[in-house]
């Protein structure tokens, strides 16, 4: 039979059980701005019964553990969407800076081609007159400069990633580090199985600015956790981790090195090292990129037009009679950063501009009516007429933009969401904890009123059979 | 029990910024005028902007090579016109002196108004405008007649040191595709087989030195017919003139339907844009009210204090 002592004795366990009820409560409210808190829950359950003959009788109230409410599978969608998200801005961040050169349809390499031809017609009705030769020069400049300010802009764009890769792998690698910390801190103070509550919190935490970084896919085992990259490359196994390295490769662009020594540049997906590479290697670099592009288009035209001038005659006699054949107008071109070299032959002179196609007569503009079809002939490498090559060029570079933004404001919106969906899940709520903090309070008197009764019922045992 | 999410600021935050960013793009676009100031705002209007340009930079192009090359015919043509008026009084003073009344000391004196014609006729041909000799085909450098004087085995003459053929003819684009050239050399127009007015206007001095009036008759029929052939060559020039007025007009058209054309490509009507900026921030207004209206009161507003 359950006695006075067995009832207070479980009425100090509630006393004890609401207090750490409370103290949840608490941290909750304490926590409630605290960014990646999950919400504590405590988890009572009853006291395993007594038997006693034929009786049954409770033995109070267990509190088993604090429970961090949270939602591993959500986390694991979370940690995508950050994933995806930082890449797209990353790319975002890049090509918003190689946009602007090509922004001003009324300046930049468009307008340049334009003024160029445009100076040789002018030149075609008085092909001696010197100021108009001049003009020619001028606008041959004109061009040259549009070149090298949009070749200029697309190395700063493709430079400025390089050094955030570099800047990127070290946050990766101090990231692996801590957590790779935590991980042994989890291990050691929690059981295996149990909630590691405020540390799985941090662990989180951690995980999801990592995914910001890198494309990561996180496994759990028997050994603990695992983090690896998309090509398979371990940043943390349990307790270790695995650093990244980086090596300048050609060209001075940073290449990713994992642990074992494997360059694992190219397979980097996601996050904003993903991002970052994707646009410096493929984007603006690579034998397909925008700045392969505009070396292509400035190459082309400088050849050709130094051909065609070479098959005219400019204004400098010749011994024996006659004018000479034209020499270069532009510095031929090495194949190697030929927009960003593109310049005037500096030998120019307005009489080496080769106008006639009578090596006898000085005023005749045959060749110039050659030069100017330069621009409606198909560069070599194109495959279209040089004004066309720009434009196609112009919308490349919009197109990705646009569809970098329309992937930002997408991840945006489902990173919300999930956002959204995790608060719900694990966020702290005022009221809900305001409503549980009269629940353990009442619950905590109540308890104390126990004891108070089993107290006052003791005395009157204890004065049984005294005679007053 | 189905568990609502408890923190909302960061939805009405972000509702906030998307109706603040549609507004700045509103006022970007009422300041620039422009619906697409980058790229990537409309990929393919920015390609085909930047091909339109290049269009109406040529048109703009073809309309000055018509302005310089219309002053080049017009000039040419003047002289022509003056070579004309020189060449009539040299008929009339040859048809003169062609008859027997006239003495051999007038043809003596006729013989150098004759000759008085033919500086001026050769000053005309040896014409230059901007530095270059307009005549002279285009070897354009030098004058293109150069008098030969009489030696005592052959009579005074003039070269044609310019040049002939396809090469002596330059052609101007000035419209798409379309070239027109834009001289005649000289030796076309004053020593062609067709019509010779220089050697015509020599004969007739020479004629008239030697007081041949027979000689000074086939002379000044030869002029005659030179100069015939001198007015239908210079008809170029008035017709080129014309034609280039035209194509002026045509180019003119152009550019008023480039430059509309281009505004539809890239550019916001000012009504519009205006509209777009009051839409934006009534939207802004409505989301910052909203979000000010709902406060984050939760149950201890409402519990009696402990």
């Amino acid at each position: 039979m359950p006695g006075l002592t067995t009832s207070l004795w479980i009425a100090s366990q509630a006393l004890m059980v609401q207090q750490a009820a409370v103290n949840a409560t608490s941290n909750n409210i304490a926590n409630v701005n605290t960014p990646g808190y999950s919400r504590e829950v405590v988890v009572l359950s009853e006291a395993a019964p007594s038997q006693d003959g034929g009786l049954t009788y409770g033995n109070g109230v267990n509190l088993d553990q604090f429970e961090s409410v949270r939602d591993q599978v959500l986390n694991l969608r979370i940690q995508d969407a950050t994933q995806q998200q930082a890449g797209a801005q990353a790319q975002l961040t890049a090509l918003q800076q190689v946009q602007v050169t090509f922004s001003d349809a009324t300046q930049g390499i468009g307008a340049g081609i334009s003024g160029f031809l445009n100076s040789l017609s002018s030149l075609s009705q008085d092909p001696a007159d010197t100021a108009l030769r001049q003009g020619v020069l001028t606008a041959a400049g004109t061009l040259a400069n549009s070149f090298h300010q949009a070749a200029a802009q697309l190395s700063g764009a493709q430079t400025s990633a390089n050094l955030q890769v570099t800047q990127t792998v070290n946050q990766v690698n101090s990231l692996a580090t801590q957590i790779a910390q935590l991980n042994a801190q989890i291990a050691s103070v929690t059981p295996a199985g149990s909630d590691p509550g405020a540390l799985g919190d941090q662990k989180a935490a951690l995980v999801k600015q990592l995914s910001g970084l890198i494309g990561v896919t996180e496994i759990q085992n028997a050994q603990g956790d695992t983090l690896v990259t998309a090509q398979g490359s371990p940043l943390v196994v349990g307790n270790e981790s695995y650093a990244l390295s980086t090596q300048t490769g050609s060209g001075g662009m940073q290449q990713v090195v994992d642990s074992q020594g494997a360059n694992i540049t190219a397979s980097i997906t996601g996050g904003t090292l993903g991002g970052l590479i994707q646009a410096r290697d493929q984007i603006i670099g690579g034998s397909n990129g925008l700045s392969a592009q505009l070396n292509s288009l400035a190459g082309d035209l400088a050849t050709a037009f130094n051909s065609q001038n070479s098959q005219g005659f400019d204004l400098t006699p010749q011994t024996g009679g006659g004018y000479s054949p034209g020499g270069n107008i532009f510095v031929p071109p090495t194949g190697s950063n030929d927009a960003a070299n593109f310049a005037v032959d500096p030998s120019l002179t307005t009489d080496g501009i080769a106008a006639s196609a009578d090596s006898t007569a000085s005023g005749n503009n045959g060749n110039l009516a050659s030069l100017i079809a330069i621009g409606d002939q198909k560069q070599a490498t194109s495959g279209l007429t040089p004004t066309d090559t720009y434009a196609n060029l112009v919308y490349q570079v919009g197109t990705a933009a646009s569809q970098a933004q329309a992937e930002v404001t997408a991840g945006d919106a489902s990173l919300q969401q999930l956002n959204d969906m995790q608060s719900t899940e694990s966020g702290v709520s005022i009221d809900e904890e305001t409503t549980n903090l009269m629940r353990y309070q009442q619950a905590y008197q109540a308890a104390a009123r126990v004891v108070t009764t089993v107290d006052s019922m003791t005395q009157t045992l204890l004065s049984m059979g005294v005679t007053t | 029990m189905t568990r609502v999410n408890p923190d909302y600021s960061a939805d009405l935050l972000s509702a906030i910024w998307k109706v603040d960013s549609q507004q700045q793009t509103a006022l970007l676009q009422l300041a620039s005028g422009k619906r697409v100031n980058q790229p990537s705002d409309d990929p393919a209007a920015a390609s085909e902007m930047v091909q339109s340009l290049a269009v109406s930079a040529d048109t703009d192009q073809y309309r000055q090579n018509i302005s310089s090359v219309t002053s080049l015919l017009n000039t040419a043509d003047s002289a022509l016109s003056s070579v004309v008026t020189e060449v009539n009084q040299a008929i009339t003073l040859g048809t003169e002196a062609a008859t027997s009344t006239v003495s051999a000391a007038q043809r003596e004196q006729l013989a150098q108004s004759v000759q008085g014609v033919l500086n001026n006729v050769l000053q005309l041909a040896n014409t230059s405008f901007h530095g270059s000799y307009i005549f002279a085909g285009t070897a354009a450098d030098t004058p293109p007649f150069v008098p030969v004087p009489a030696t005592a085995t052959s009579p005074a003459s003039i070269n044609y040191v310019g040049n002939a053929g396809p090469t002596a003819v330059n052609s101007v684009e000035v419209a798409a595709g379309n070239s027109v050239p834009i001289n005649i050399p000289g030796s076309d127009l004053f020593q062609s087989s067709s019509g010779d007015i220089l050697g015509s206007l020599q004969n007739i001095v020479t004629a008239l030195q030697n007081n041949s009036p027979t000689d000074v008759g086939t002379a000044t029929t030869a002029l005659t017919s030179a100069l015939q052939y001198l007015s239908a060559r210079r008809e170029f020039y008035g017709s080129t003139v014309s034609q280039l007025s035209s194509t002026d007009s045509y180019l003119q058209q152009e550019q008023v339907t480039l430059t509309s054309d281009q505004t539809n490509l890239v550019g916001i009507d000012v009504a519009q844009a205006s509209m777009n900026v009051s839409q934006a921030q009534l939207a802004e207004n409505s989301a910052l009210a909203a979000a000010g209206k709902v406060l984050q009161t939760s149950l201890l507003s409402y519990l009696p204090p402990t």
